[in-house]
């Protein structure tokens, strides 16, 4: 008797709703599949009303949690890398214009060391205003960036949806 | 960078939320209950399930989906409470006896827990979600990732296995409706 009915959707509705219409009896009498369903339908409701009522707190104070929970995960992991990006922005933007405006090489002992990085031009014969760029610049792109990249990853990490689906022995 | 990064807003607002709530948790209760047979492991599943649910679900879909989707969660948050809880012991809540409330016929809920209580959890699962809570094949497919197709034929098993239990404990009778 591996069938499917029709009007099963509409049997198990009826017995939940606790009123089998007049059409449906008639449907019963020729149809062992629904009379089956109908059987497990009923004794199952029987057990679902004899099971214990929810002893929750309410739907605010679950609501509250929620919030908490998330905002809590959130900047408990977030907060600190968004910090250190304000501070290292900050120093960067007050570095930038104090080697710009300054016209001597404010970063002098870091330009010197892109003349050992493979790859790198050299910039000791450059202008001062040239090294200051192109040093903050670099400054930006190793710290900056992967910081950056840290906290958006993070934020996808907890903004992910749990769609683990479970293994089929657990289902 | 100049402001904090915002966090994640809930998806729904608080009246919409106990709307839901009210709706659903005494479902959603019994379900995981069924499952687990621990009163203190569902209340905590249910209360994690709807922070979850609140923080993930999408808004803009139907209040069936939204349910189905409840149950997706709660399922698969007590899975994670039971590959914890199941480190130290057998099996959550498998000994306990279920409290019940008085009901029109005590006798026939006590014979109809005992007999739910042999079939395996994954057919308790889904029997729970056909026929009490009422959703179709293709919902119950998703709450428990399974392929549509399977659950025409798992439910069958599973009702046939239910129904030999309930006939060995002499219940086999007619629709009194």
């Amino acid at each position: 008797m591996n069938t499917q009915c029709p009007d099963e959707q509409k049997l198990i509705a009826e017995i939940r709703a606790g009123k089998l219409a007049d059409e449906m009896r008639t449907h019963l009498k020729i149809c062992a599949h629904c009379r089956e369903i109908a059987e497990i339908t009923e004794q199952l409701k029987v057990l679902s009303e004899s099971l214990p009522a929810p002893q929750l707190s309410g739907a605010s104070g679950l609501y509250r949690k929620a919030k908490l929970v998330g905002g809590d995960q959130f900047y408990r992991v977030l907060l600190p890398i968004w910090i250190v990006q304000l501070f290292l922005a900050v120093a960067t933007i007050i570095a930038a214009f104090a080697g710009m405006f300054s016209g001597r090489e404010v970063f002098s002992r870091l330009a010197q060391w892109f003349h050992y990085l493979p790859g790198l031009a050299d910039l000791t014969g450059m202008s001062a205003f040239v090294v200051n760029i192109v040093t903050i610049a670099s400054f930006v792109i190793i710290i900056l960036l992967p910081l950056t990249v840290l906290g958006m990853w993070f934020r996808d990490i907890l903004n992910e949806k749990p769609a683990s689906r479970p293994r089929r022995s657990e289902l | 960078m100049n402001n904090p990064p915002p966090a994640p807003a809930l998806a729904m607002d608080e009246a919409t939320f106990q709307v839901f709530y009210e709706q659903t948790v005494r479902g959603v209760w019994r379900y995981v209950f069924v499952t687990c047979r621990n009163e203190a492991i569902t209340d905590d599943v249910i209360q994690d399930s709807y922070i979850k649910f609140l923080r993930y679900v999408d808004s803009n879909r139907s209040f069936q989906e939204q349910r189905a989707y409840l149950y997706r969660i709660a399922g698969t948050v007590l899975i994670s409470y039971m590959r914890g809880e199941c480190a130290g012991r057998e099996r959550v809540g498998e000994d306990g006896e279920w409290p019940v409330r008085p009901v029109s016929d005590p006798n026939l809920a006590m014979d109809v827990q005992t007999a739910l209580a042999d079939v395996e959890p994954r057919e308790r699962k889904l029997l729970w979600l056909a026929h009490v809570e009422g959703f179709s094949h293709n919902e119950i497919a998703d709450i428990l990732g399974v392929a549509e197709h399977s659950i025409k034929v798992m439910l069958y098993r599973a009702r046939t296995k239910l129904k030999s239990l309930l006939k060995k404990r002499g219940l086999n009778r007619e629709v009194r409706l």
